[in-house]
């Protein structure tokens, strides 16, 4: 208990401003316009994306593609329940089914390591793809589906509290034990193993919960495209984004893909809006800055700065 | 006693057999030392026992009981730590989190009201208590060292086996290294070490198998080690 109530007390203030932010942002819907809700809906998505994806590949280094797999299995989830259940309990399907298919998945290929993990997993979004075009071919005679409508209030609504959830997810797992048995299984697996670590379990669980956010995030951002297909719920650019947008950040820090997911979603509807024929060209240039001036992100251009301001490094670090 | 024994312990790598049908054993208390030439199959027999590979045939016993087809994990908690050959650490944790990790997964029954204390406690056991708050990639080689056997001790082994301790270091070290094995062994905790330092294994060991293309071709005394022919012809050459 007593490791409980210091973890609380090292961060009050951050923990005050988190709320702030999250009461400011909830009520949102009241005084802003449609517009900038619809916006900030999808930059909670891709912040839920980018952490989720975080959670288990940071630590790790188990460098994961299968992000658009869980969110796609989400979309259909939705696609498929959304009128048959309440949208919370549809929404928590679309979680807890993209959980099972991590556990299933990551039980028989976690035991790959580096570029075939990555591979794999980026198969898997393919896969799943080709079965659900395959069965909606053969089986069903149909080409996608239609999703039931929601008001875009609740669906950022929703998508706040999913957030919300995950970050305490997030906070809770990096500070606890468990968290330390990931971090070992990143820096060596081998000796996390034998000082006792059942690394298996813990990889095959944390990527199951990395997977469940990003499936309920799917799940309710379907209820926004009324119409899907697996094409569209299975793209894999859905794989990329949230790595791209972690590095972006940096991951050495809770916030740091919190922070890069916002801007880069931020900067690249900015960039589609303003000026739509330069905007793939400005990414690019500003990606390839980032990756060759910042490798720590966001958060280490944000660390260096700070310490340059308290004056010298220390010895060793 | 014996609280580790080995009956025809047997390893393959595709045709070639790194450990051929080695019996042997580990009495309680003592000090247990592992030599041969490179290549012998020392490195691969310790794989075997801390199940880093999975046995061809044979059967490895702790306490009596049965061990060999559990996983790492499962093998550290029963009461049995390993070091490596080339240093295995976390190097971006701190000195203290390295020691702490051992303690909270792989004891029998981690305590997390004590770990804290046990941490400090085995980092000032091994000489580490002013490094504990630095990240372990900071440390010297020979701290190194220190750190992964106070991980491993962290874990309350009955039995430590010890892969190497004193390759890379310098007299002086050496000699501190040895020190400490025998301070654990006075802790109550059974050793097995691997060792290229002659006057370290000859020094330390309480008995001493010798291992020759995966084959053991020797076992006892330090004094009859040394005298054994046959152990001579394989270092020395006829």
């Amino acid at each position: 208990m007593d490791s409980i109530s210091n973890i609380f007390k090292g961060s009050r203030l951050g923990w005050l401003i988190s709320i702030i932010l999250l009461a400011l942002l909830a009520t949102f819907p009241i005084y802003g316009s449609a517009y900038t809700i619809i916006l900030l809906t999808a930059i909670i998505m891709y912040i839920i994306l980018t952490v989720s994806w975080t959670l288990f590949s940071g630590p790790t280094g188990y460098i994961s593609l299968a992000a658009a797999a869980f969110f796609g299995v989400g979309i259909y989830t939705m696609a498929i329940l959304g009128g048959e259940l309440p949208l919370i309990a549809a929404v928590a399907a679309g979680g807890l089914i993209s959980f099972l298919i991590a556990l299933g998945v990551g039980a028989i290929t976690l035991r790959l390591k580096g570029i075939y993990f990555a591979i794999f997993t980026f198969g898997l979004v393919e896969l799943i793809k080709h079965l659900l075009l395959f069965w909606e071919i053969n089986v069903t005679g149909t080409r996608g589906r239609f999703v039931v409508l929601e008001d875009n209030n609740t669906i950022f609504w929703i998508m706040l509290g999913i957030f919300a959830v995950l970050m305490l997810t997030y906070y809770f797992i990096r500070r606890s034990k468990f968290g330390l048995a990931l971090q070992s299984i990143g820096e060596n697996e081998e000796a996390a193993a034998h000082l006792g670590v059942n690394v298996t379990l813990v990889k095959v669980i944390t990527f199951g919960i990395s997977a469940f956010f990003m499936g309920a995030a799917g799940a309710i951002i379907a209820t926004r495209w009324t119409y899907i297909d697996p094409y569209v719920a299975f793209n894999v650019l859905f794989s990329f984004l949230p790595v791209i947008m972690a590095i972006f950040g940096g991951m050495g820090q809770i916030y740091g893909p919190v922070i890069g997911a916002a801007i880069f979603a931020y900067t690249e509807e900015i960039l589609l809006t303003k000026f739509p024929y330069y905007y793939m060209l400005t990414f690019g240039i500003i990606l390839i800055a980032v990756i060759i001036y910042l490798p720590d992100g966001l958060v280490g251009l944000i660390q260096r700065l700070r310490r340059r301001s308290l004056g010298g490094q220390h010895a060793n670090t | 006693m014996p609280i580790l024994e080995g009956e025809q312990v047997t390893k393959y790598f595709g045709g070639l057999a790194a450990v051929s049908r080695v019996d042997f054993h580990v009495d309680q208390g003592e000090i247990f030392g592992l030599i041969g030439p490179n290549g012998a199959g020392k490195t691969t027999l310790f794989n075997l026992v801390s199940a880093a590979l999975v046995l061809k045939s044979g059967i490895i016993k702790f306490k009596g009981e049965k061990i060999s087809g559990l996983k790492p994990y499962q093998i550290c908690r029963r009461g049995i730590a390993r070091t490596f050959q080339s240093v295995k650490i976390f190097p971006n944790m701190l000195v203290r989190q390295n020691v702490k990790l051992g303690a909270l997964f792989g004891a029998p029954k981690p305590m997390a009201s004590t770990v804290d204390k046990d941490a400090e406690e085995l980092l000032d056991f091994v000489g580490l208590s002013a490094m504990s708050m630095i990240p372990a990639r900071d440390l010297t080689l020979v701290n190194q060292k220190r750190l992964e056997v106070a991980a491993a001790l962290a874990t309350k082994p009955e039995l430590l086996m010890l892969d190497e301790l004193m390759a890379g270091l310098t007299p002086t070290e050496t000699a501190e290294s040895m020190e400490l094995v025998t301070r654990i062994r006075d802790k109550g905790i059974t050793i097995f070490m691997i060792e290229h330092v002659m006057k370290a294994i000859m020094g330390v060991c309480d008995r001493i198998m010798v291992l020759h293309h995966g084959e053991k071709i020797a076992e006892g005394t330090p004094k009859e080690i040394a005298t054994s022919k046959k152990v001579i012809e394989v270092y020395l050459g006829e």
